[in-house]
């Protein structure tokens, strides 16, 4: 892998028209076409700077794959890069737990697979006594289940991975740093939701421009103003703390910014919808992709719900908020 | 005075904690009062603003030219985050100077120079003269006006629910000076005295029982041409630029607050709140934190920013309501039931928290703006 530590601005313009052209070719396959910008690479010297611009783009066109596979391994240093190219699998957790758990029974498993095959080794981070470890399991191995699933977005192509696996049958590698992978996946699952939030901003307002009822555009009247204002104030609010989760401690903020990004999915979903009518409500008309993509989206890793618990429980604990970010 | 605070942000900080650590009486007086007298609170808080300039801390963020002692609006932002941070109210008066004296410094200079250090240390008070009984959200079709005479002004008119009025010295008073047509492209700016002959000030009490607003009665008050701010019919254009300042310290200073707000729930009883409204009321204030932080700073860089501040409003508007209808659920009746000192203070905090989505351009108006300049939306 070519070590590359910092993306000047240029460069970075470059990649981003470039991922642009790929990404928006009519039936592309992501995995290869990000394979032809060089995205881990890109990753690996400067995820600040990219995972915005990938996921968002990802959100933005709706597309399907296993970008978060690479978020994650890359969250795990040196053993995330042998583990994906050993042609591990990453399996995500669905709610604001770990995707496993380790007790004496074994290793008791329930997540998603996002782009690896039934036949492929499954690496994942799951609780023990002493903390989150990563675990990785062989292929076909005893007790794991993986079961392709439609669910609300068949387009994403998800597996459910479950059951429990033997002791025996698990390797543990705790040298990695297994708390790492949680904050990075939240934050790119963010980037997504509000790409697609601004997709669905964009469809809206340009309809409400064109789109005449009683002698006028629909924009004209203030109740759709209004809808439309608020789904960028949503928007602006999850980026102004998406963009600070860069930098502060991911602990909070990452927490924060997911489920920001997730309210500002449901109230695009919900007010864009309302906006574009009756033909929005249709398959004929794309908004479907994107109101299904970030009802998954939001799952991932804790729902917007299931995040603010967690939230207010972390700063119960702490018995003060934190401020991050400074004027 | 003592030695001037250190410039270099991080050390100006920790240095203001340190002086407010060493401060413990100052601190817990400005903290524990109470009064819905505004004249009362005016009083507590001048001696606290005495002291913070004395210290310096306040002439931090001001250039030295209008008697500041350097540094930008970082300075005066973290300032007020210290002061929230610690629960101790910020003076009241500094919300004026916020938005007034960045605008004054760059079209009325000398008048930034005379007043400043006066506002600073609380030895003056101003208010913002815009709203009119028939012109609120519709702020161009106010009708006060300034006709010349020789080379004065005579101002004649009625301004309403101006806040501090009753206990400020002077006005920023936006006047109709072009034709009553003319809509926001006859408007001027002018500084006007309280005490000159013909002003009237009188109190109006709000909701939450404090004489927060009030009204300014202008008949055939004389006000000297040095008192124009910029230029005839420049009106407008002032009132938008120091509406930026108002989107970007206004929050800054609110989120301040209300996340001590949060901190005094949870010292309160912590582990009883429930966690989902908890995060609730701070998911509503955090990335209004950081907007207004972002606003602040490319406002300190020297740039404008565009129509987009207005996300700021709409995100203090809910916030206030939010953290005010946690508090009221955490305290259990206390609001509506309770009469001692600390229920009277969260019962006025919590009616006044209602204002916010009315105040300084309303919800509805922040909401179109943003719907029209920045989204595109055909005008209706």
């Amino acid at each position: 892998m070519v070590e590359v530590t910092a993306i000047d601005r240029d460069t970075l313009d470059i990649f981003e028209r470039t991922a642009r052209g790929v990404l928006a070719q009519p039936d592309v396959v992501v995995g290869n076409a990000l394979e032809e910008i060089g995205w881990r690479d890109f990753l690996a010297a400067d995820a600040a700077s990219v995972v915005p611009l990938v996921f968002g783009i990802l959100g933005e066109l709706v597309l399907a794959s296993s970008a978060l596979d690479d978020v994650a391994f890359d969250a795990l240093g040196a053993r995330g890069e042998e583990l994906r190219a050993t042609g591990h699998g990453f399996a995500h957790p669905l709610g604001v737990r770990d995707a496993g758990s380790l007790s004496g029974a074994g290793l008791a498993v329930d997540a998603v697979l996002l782009g690896a095959g039934r036949d492929a080794p499954v690496a994942l981070v799951a609780a023990t006594d002493g903390g989150a470890c990563v675990f990785t399991v062989a292929a076909r191995s005893a007790g794991l289940e993986v079961a392709p699933l439609d669910g609300i977005d068949p387009a994403l192509g998800l597996a459910r991975v479950r059951g429990l696996v033997p002791t025996g049958d698990v390797t543990v590698h705790d040298d990695a740093g297994a708390p790492a992978v949680r904050p990075a996946c939240r934050r790119a699952l963010a980037h997504e939701l509000l790409g697609a939030t601004d997709a669905m901003l964009t469809m809206a307002t340009e309809y409400a421009k064109v789109r005449r009822q009683f002698g006028q555009p629909i924009g004209a009247f203030q109740a759709v103003k209004h809808r439309l204002a608020d789904v960028y104030v949503a928007r602006q609010a999850a980026a102004a703390v998406l963009d600070e989760s860069w930098r502060s401690d991911p602990a909070c903020t990452t927490v924060a910014a997911k489920a920001l990004a997730a309210h500002a999915g449901a109230v695009a979903s919900e007010n864009c919808l309302q906006v574009l009518g009756a033909i929005g409500f249709t398959l004929e008309h794309r908004l479907h992709r994107y109101v299904r993509r970030v009802r998954v989206l939001d799952r991932l890793y804790g729902s917007a719900r299931d995040l603010r618990t967690e939230l207010g429980r972390l700063l119960q604990a702490q018995g003060r908020v934190p401020r991050p970010g400074r004027g | 005075m003592t030695e001037a605070p250190p410039l270099h942000l991080d050390e100006y900080r920790a240095a203001f904690a340190g002086w407010l650590d060493g401060h413990d009486a100052l601190v817990s007086r400005q903290r524990d009062f109470f009064s819905l007298e505004l004249a009362d609170v005016a009083t507590v808080q001048q001696q606290f603003q005495g002291e913070l300039f004395a210290g310096g801390w306040v002439r931090c963020g001001w250039p030295e030219e209008l008697g500041g002692l350097g540094g930008d609006a970082r300075h005066r932002a973290a300032l007020y985050d210290e002061l929230g941070r610690r629960r101790i109210p910020i003076p009241e008066s500094y919300l004026t100077v916020e938005t007034l004296i960045p605008m004054l410094s760059v079209h009325a200079p000398e008048l930034a120079r005379a007043h400043l250090t006066d506002l600073l240390r609380g030895a003056e008070r101003w208010c913002q003269g815009f709203s009119e009984p028939d012109a609120g959200s519709d702020l161009a079709s106010l009708r006060t006006k300034a006709v010349r005479d020789g080379d004065d002004w005579i101002v004649d008119g009625h301004k309403i629910w101006t806040s501090q009025a009753t206990v400020s010295h002077r006005c920023v008073v936006l006047l109709r000076t072009g034709t009553p047509e003319s809509r926001h492209r006859g408007l001027s700016m002018m500084l006007v005295d309280h005490d000159t002959p013909g002003v009237e000030v009188r109190e109006i009490r709000t909701m939450s029982g404090r004489d927060e607003l009030g009204e300014v009665l202008f008949d055939g008050v004389r006000v000297g041409g040095d008192r124009l701010i910029g230029n005839e019919g420049d009106g407008w254009a002032l009132a938008m630029y120091l509406l930026q300042w108002e989107r970007g310290m206004y929050p800054w200073q609110r989120q301040a607050g209300l996340l001590g707000t949060l901190d005094a729930l949870l010292e309160r009883d912590g582990d009883g709140i429930d966690p989902h409204a908890l995060a609730d009321a701070y998911l509503s204030v955090l990335p209004m934190r950081l907007s207004a932080a972002h606003t602040i700073r490319r406002l300190a860089a020297g740039e404008t920013p565009g129509p987009e501040v207005s996300v700021d409003k709409v995100l203090l508007a809910r916030a206030e309501l939010v953290v005010f209808d946690l508090v009221d659920s955490v305290l259990g009746g206390a609001i509506e039931l309770d009469d001692d000192q600390h229920a009277q203070e969260w019962r006025h905090d919590y009616l006044f928290s209602r204002s916010a989505p009315i105040y300084g351009g309303s919800y509805e108006i922040q909401r179109q703006i943003l719907a029209d300049r920045v989204l595109g939306m055909p005008r209706g």
